[in-house]
């Protein structure tokens, strides 16, 4: 991410410069050779101390060449190998010089592939630099002329720089020139561009390096660089293995960040941060053991076992509660493997006398395998989705801007799962009527029938501020989708937003407990409660040993975090009108954490937030006491400007008559969907001429507009789709079943 | 599920894991192949490789037999006590009776070295070769191993590697110890005891009974490090133009593996009365009558015949391809070609049109002690030195 954002720098300030685009593609391709000489430099040197290594044992290797015993042979190898200090993978040290090239060709790709500063850009002949150049045209067919320019470059480079060396290599880089044809043919021709330039210039290059080799600075800088390497060499055979459970440590990590790469939006930082605690956390423990047991090997494969089960248990658990084992027998069987066999390793690698090189070499062969496929995996995923991301984010409508005058706070404040009166009654036997009563008292409109239009938070929450249905990004989106990253993008930059910065609001935003509204980085002023872990932390220490501590953590930092958002909603005295105030406010949505009093509730209470049918009472008594806070909450606002907009609804009802995804029933449909809706627009009771008691969550900032600043937006027919969380964007209509569900219920 | 909005991923995690798992084994397989290859060979031996602080011997088979009895015999007359352990379920060493001594059958070679490779003993020795090259490892909980020659020869026809991981060699003669400290200087390996010791085998031989002697006896080895396939015939056709008595003595695997060149010498030759094959399965009768001995530069046979049946020789210097071998590594020749300069000649090719002449230049060559004592040490009293040599590295150990 560094390494674009270093391109683009450069390819801006050349633009400064030349004020064309093609050039300063050509300008950034030579730009980025000078950068990697002294790398290339380097590589040239590994190679030349590699074939140094190598020549020195060719004449032991020659004289076993014809040694018959295929066994003996490979032994005499690896003697030979043994007694030069050689392992077989230094033959790869000859990668090295295309290894290097690889993130910077990453990275010009990632620029340069949808870059808009060049959409319509020509350059010479090219019509189109963010096109394929398409400037052969025969029988209709256009055939891109650029790439094969490219791979002629390439092949040329491949020529001068393989001129001395064997056959096999020449092979080698004729079919990279090949897979890089094909790879590219059909991309931008700025990508193509900056390649073909980036060929020749290797050229140019490699005459260089040769240029210098010899010269006296070349034997002074390699003198001090085969010393260095020895350093490192020696370093690597001492601590080597570290980096190898370094590697192994943040591979579970980094599993579930891929596992929910498409979800996890802007909790990238957590993750970074939670890398590096575990590193050193690794690095720590790795060094305490080492001391201890004094010997390499056996500190690799203790810190290994430690962080295997440190990492897999919640895993482990998971696996056991598939097959269908859970209560005492699972618990007996994670008492196996997580008390006795740890035990077991520890005990024999304490006591054993013998060599554990070669297991040594196989835990590090593991780690360097397990990291490098989930890296790939990430990175391939990478590629593979920025272009759609990139391109759905203009999916907004322009919105006219109203005139200035004396214009309200707006406080926007969801309650995660409050269900609707109704419901409440029915359902649950509650009556919620004395807080209705309180908000009707206060002037507040309550929308009796309101729906919301999706099932689930980011789908609700993303059209709600979109202002506008959001079931064209079934078609957008790839089959299966489950990308939360568009609905969250309009949460926190979609219409809403963009029309209230229009207005001069200035928006804040509450950081909840959950991650797509973790925080706003497009927002004004972010507040959080500091310590919160956050979700993703928290469900991935879910799948650490930690796991039975973290439930209990979890809990308090959930509570504290709800209660810092109703304690500073109204103290932002400091920030200038008019503002938007946003908290989504994961409550009354389990885990219960307050009991109706605010207290903390049992331990013996799950902590997980999944609806439990045993756990209803929580859910009432966690909903008492949120009522308890809105009411503090309105007499704070309206003690500040009664000229204000409050708008407190839930994203969708609860889940308690989930049964599985396929089977929806119309009772869970109107249960989930049927929401908690109170909305307060200045004192004046002709204020709510706008709102209607069926209003569906789409229409509340239409409504909202339309009355405080006087617009004009339709409002649009309120619909209600379901869909899974598993396919979140395989949309069905079910307002009709809710409807007729309601009519035959007054029937 | 347990947090709604977070898949813990399990079911990836254990694909990775899997992939992890399958790209291990592949990149470690060829590292394990022979290891697995080994470990199912096997372990016939049920008893203890818990030899702590013995002296323990080992034997391949009762065809080392002769190298390790003289030895032991001292140790035993000495009241020394140590631990025989060997390969091979007939080797007389099994029955060796005295309160100094237990000897245990370990399982054939393979199942051998798996004990072996756990065993636990203070001085570990051996007359086999290639110690923690091959499958024989060395052991962590054996302080010294020590290689004791099984033949006078030095170590050019030596598999490569043989010695490099001894602490301590008992060498058969000058030349062997000049060419071990080569190796050490070259590969910058551990640097070894080596101790004057001999050949303990020739304790137990009888020097040749003198008959009538008038053969010149042929004893090539065999395959391609024999002279003989090649200029066979036109060695015996020389000698037999000279009407020397020929007795030509196949090498036992000849009888086996070159079928065609013995029918092809016998269908040429055998009307010759001049010409006999020796088929007998012992060399003795051979011996007797040879009064020249032709063969190989690098046969086993040289130093015997010459030490105890005294009996010149010439010997064929012959190229053969030794890689793989000690000899490729090595700045001396074979320490057989000293020998021969002082009892008989080595000869090239060439040289075979001219054999009669050099018949007779060797022929009057006599043995002497001092042309003995020049290329062995300690003959036929070496029994008594290897086992003071081995004691005093023994009490030496911590």
């Amino acid at each position: 991410m560094f390494l674009i954002n270093f391109l683009k720098n450069i390819l801006e300030f050349f633009y400064d410069i030349t004020f064309s685009y093609g050039w300063s593609i050509i300008l950034l391709s030579l730009a980025t050779q000078i950068i990697m000489l002294p790398l290339f430099w380097i590589a040239d040197k590994i190679q030349d101390l590699e074939k140094a290594r190598k020549d020195r044992m060719q004449p032991a290797l020659d004289s076993i060449k014809n040694v018959q015993n295929k066994q003996e042979k490979y032994h005499y190898t690896r003697e030979i190998y043994r007694k030069n200090n050689y392992s077989p993978f230094y033959s790869l040290t000859g990668l090295v010089g295309l290894l290097i090239q690889i993130p910077f060709f990453l990275a010009a790709y990632w620029l340069l592939l949808d870059y808009y500063p060049l959409i319509g850009i020509s350059f010479g002949p090219i019509s189109d630099l963010s096109q394929p150049d398409e400037l052969l045209l025969i029988a209709g067919i256009s055939i891109n002329i650029l790439p094969f320019l490219m791979t002629f470059a390439n092949l040329l480079a491949a020529y001068f720089y393989t001129k001395n060396q064997d056959k096999s290599e020449k092979i080698q880089l004729v079919v990279i020139a090949i897979v890089f044809l094909v790879l590219l043919y059909n991309l931008s021709a700025a990508l193509v561009l900056f390649w073909t330039m980036n060929n020749i210039f290797a050229i140019g290059k490699n005459w260089f390096l040769l240029r210098i080799k010899s010269t006296k600075a070349d034997l002074i800088l390699s003198n001090s660089f085969s010393k260095l390497l020895k350093i490192l060499t020696s370093f690597w055979k001492e601590y080597g293995f570290v980096v190898f459970l370094l590697m192994f440590s943040v591979f579970p990590l980094l599993s579930i960040y891929f596992e929910n790469i498409e979800e996890l939006y802007l909790t990238q930082s957590s993750i970074l941060s939670l890398i590096i605690v575990i590193l050193i956390f690794t690095l720590g423990i790795t060094i305490a053991i080492k001391f201890l047991v004094k010997n390499n090997y056996k500190t690799q494969i203790l810190v290994f076992t430690g962080l295997s089960l440190f990492f897999l248990f919640g895993h482990f658990r998971n696996l056991l509660a598939a097959m269908g084992l859970e209560g005492k027998l699972a618990i007996f069987f994670l008492g196996l493997v997580f008390l006795l066999l740890p035990a077991i390793i520890i005990y024999l690698t304490l006591k054993t006398k013998r060599n554990l090189k070669a297991l040594s070499n196989v835990i590090s062969i593991l780690s360097l395998c397990l990291f490098s496929i989930v890296i790939l995996r990430i990175m391939s995923f990478g590629i593979s989705n920025r272009q759609t991301l990139l391109h759905n984010n203009s999916q907004t409508t322009k919105l006219i801007s109203a005139n200035k005058e004396q214009l309200p706070d707006i406080y926007y404040i969801i309650l995660d799962g409050y269900a609707s009166s109704q419901i409440l009654e029915e359902d649950f036997n509650f009556d919620n009527s004395e807080f209705e009563d309180y908000l009707i008292e206060k002037d507040f409109y309550i929308a009796s029938n309101s729906r919301s239009n999706y099932m689930n938070t980011f789908l609700s929450l993303g059209s709600t501020f979109n202002m506008n249905y959001i079931n064209f990004l079934s078609d957008s989106l790839p089959k299966g989708s489950t990308n939360r990253k568009i609905p969250y993008d309009m949460v926190l930059n979609g219409n809403v937003m963009k029309y209230l910065k229009d207005k001069g609001y200035k928006t804040v935003h509450f950081g909840s407990v959950f991650g797509g509204t973790k925080q706003n980085i497009y927002a004004d002023y972010n507040y959080k409660y500091s310590s919160y872990m956050g979700e993703f932390t928290t469900n991935f220490l879910h799948t650490t040993i930690l796991s039975p501590l973290v439930s209990h953590f979890a809990g308090k930092e959930y509570r504290k975090t709800i209660l810092y958002t109703f304690d500073h909603l109204t103290k932002l005295k400091n920030i200038e009108d008019p503002k938007f105030i946003f908290a989504h406010i994961v409550s009354p949505h389990p885990p219960y954490v307050f009991d109706e009093n605010g207290e903390e509730i049992p331990k013996s209470v799950n902590l997980d937030n999944s609806w439990n049918k045993n756990e209803k009472r929580f859910y009432i008594d966690q909903l008492k006491f949120l009522n308890k806070k809105v009411r503090i909450l309105t007499e704070e606002i309206l003690n500040i400007s009664e000229n204000s907009v409050i708008i407190i609804q839930s994203d969708h009802g609860p889940a308690f008559l989930e049964e599985d995804d396929k089977n929806a029933s119309p009772e869970f449909l109107e249960e989930r969907s049927e929401i908690f809706n109170a909305i307060y627009m200045n004192s004046s009771n002709s204020n709510n001429k706008n709102l209607y008691k069926d209003i569906s969550s789409v229409n509340t900032f239409r409504a909202v507009f339309n009355t405080i600043f006087d617009e004009d937006f339709k409002i649009l027919e309120d619909s209600t789709y379901y869909s899974t969380y598993k396919n979140p964007y395989d949309f069905t209509n079910i307002t009709t079943t809710l409807d007729s569900l309601k009519i035959s219920k007054k029937e | 599920m347990l947090f709604l909005y977070i898949d813990p991923g399990t079911g990836s995690l254990l694909i990775s894991l899997l992939i992890g798992f399958i790209m291990t084994i592949t990149f470690s397989i060829r590292n394990f192949y022979y290891k697995v290859i080994h470990f199912f060979a096997g372990k016939e031996y049920k008893g203890t490789n818990d030899f702590s602080g013995e002296l323990v011997f080992f034997s391949e088979g009762k065809n080392y037999w002769n190298v390790f009895y003289p030895v032991l015999d001292v140790l035993i007359k000495h009241n020394k006590r140590f631990v025989y352990l060997t390969a091979d379920r007939e080797d007389p060493g099994l029955q060796i009776d005295s309160e100094y001594c237990s000897s245990h059958y370990l399982g054939n070679t393979n199942q051998a070295f798996f004990v072996l490779n756990k065993l636990k003993a203070k001085m570990c020795i051996t007359t086999t070769p290639q110690l923690d090259i091959l499958n024989w490892k060395r052991s962590k909980n054996v302080d010294h191993y020590c290689y004791l020659s099984h033949a006078p020869m030095d170590i050019h026809a030596n598999k490569k590697f043989s010695f490099d991981y001894y602490d301590s060699a008992l060498c058969g003669n000058d030349f062997h110890i000049a060419n071990l400290r080569q190796l050490e200087r070259d590969r910058n390996s551990r640097k070894k005891i080596l101790m004057k010791t001999g050949c303990t085998y020739y304790d137990l031989k009888n020097e040749g009974a003198n008959e009538q002697k008038e053969h010149i006896l042929i004893a090539p080895t065999w395959g391609d490090r024999s002279f003989f396939v090649e200029h066979g015939e036109l060695l015996l056709e020389k000698l037999l133009e000279h009407k020397h008595r020929v007795l030509y003595r196949p090498h036992p695997q000849s009888w086996i593996s070159e079928k065609e060149l013995l029918s092809i010498i016998s269908s040429k030759f055998g009307k010759n009365e001049l010409f006999e094959i020796d088929k007998r399965v012992d060399n003795v009768h051979a011996l007797s009558k040879a009064k020249v001995l032709i063969t190989d530069s690098t046969s086993g046979i040289i130093y015997d015949v010459a030490f105890l049946q005294k009996i010149p020789i010439i010997a064929v210097d012959f190229e053969w391809d030794d890689g793989g071998y000690e000899s490729s590594d090595l700045e001396n020749p074979p320490s057989t070609k000293y020998l021969l300069e002082d009892f008989g000649r080595t000869i090239t090719e060439n040289e075979i049109y001219n054999i009669h002449n050099i018949i007779g230049e060797v022929s009057n060559v006599k043995m002497t002690e001092e042309i003995i004592d020049k290329h062995i040490f300690n003959f036929q009293n070496a029994g008594s030195v290897a086992a003071k040599q081995i004691l005093s590295i023994f009490k030496g150990l911590k």
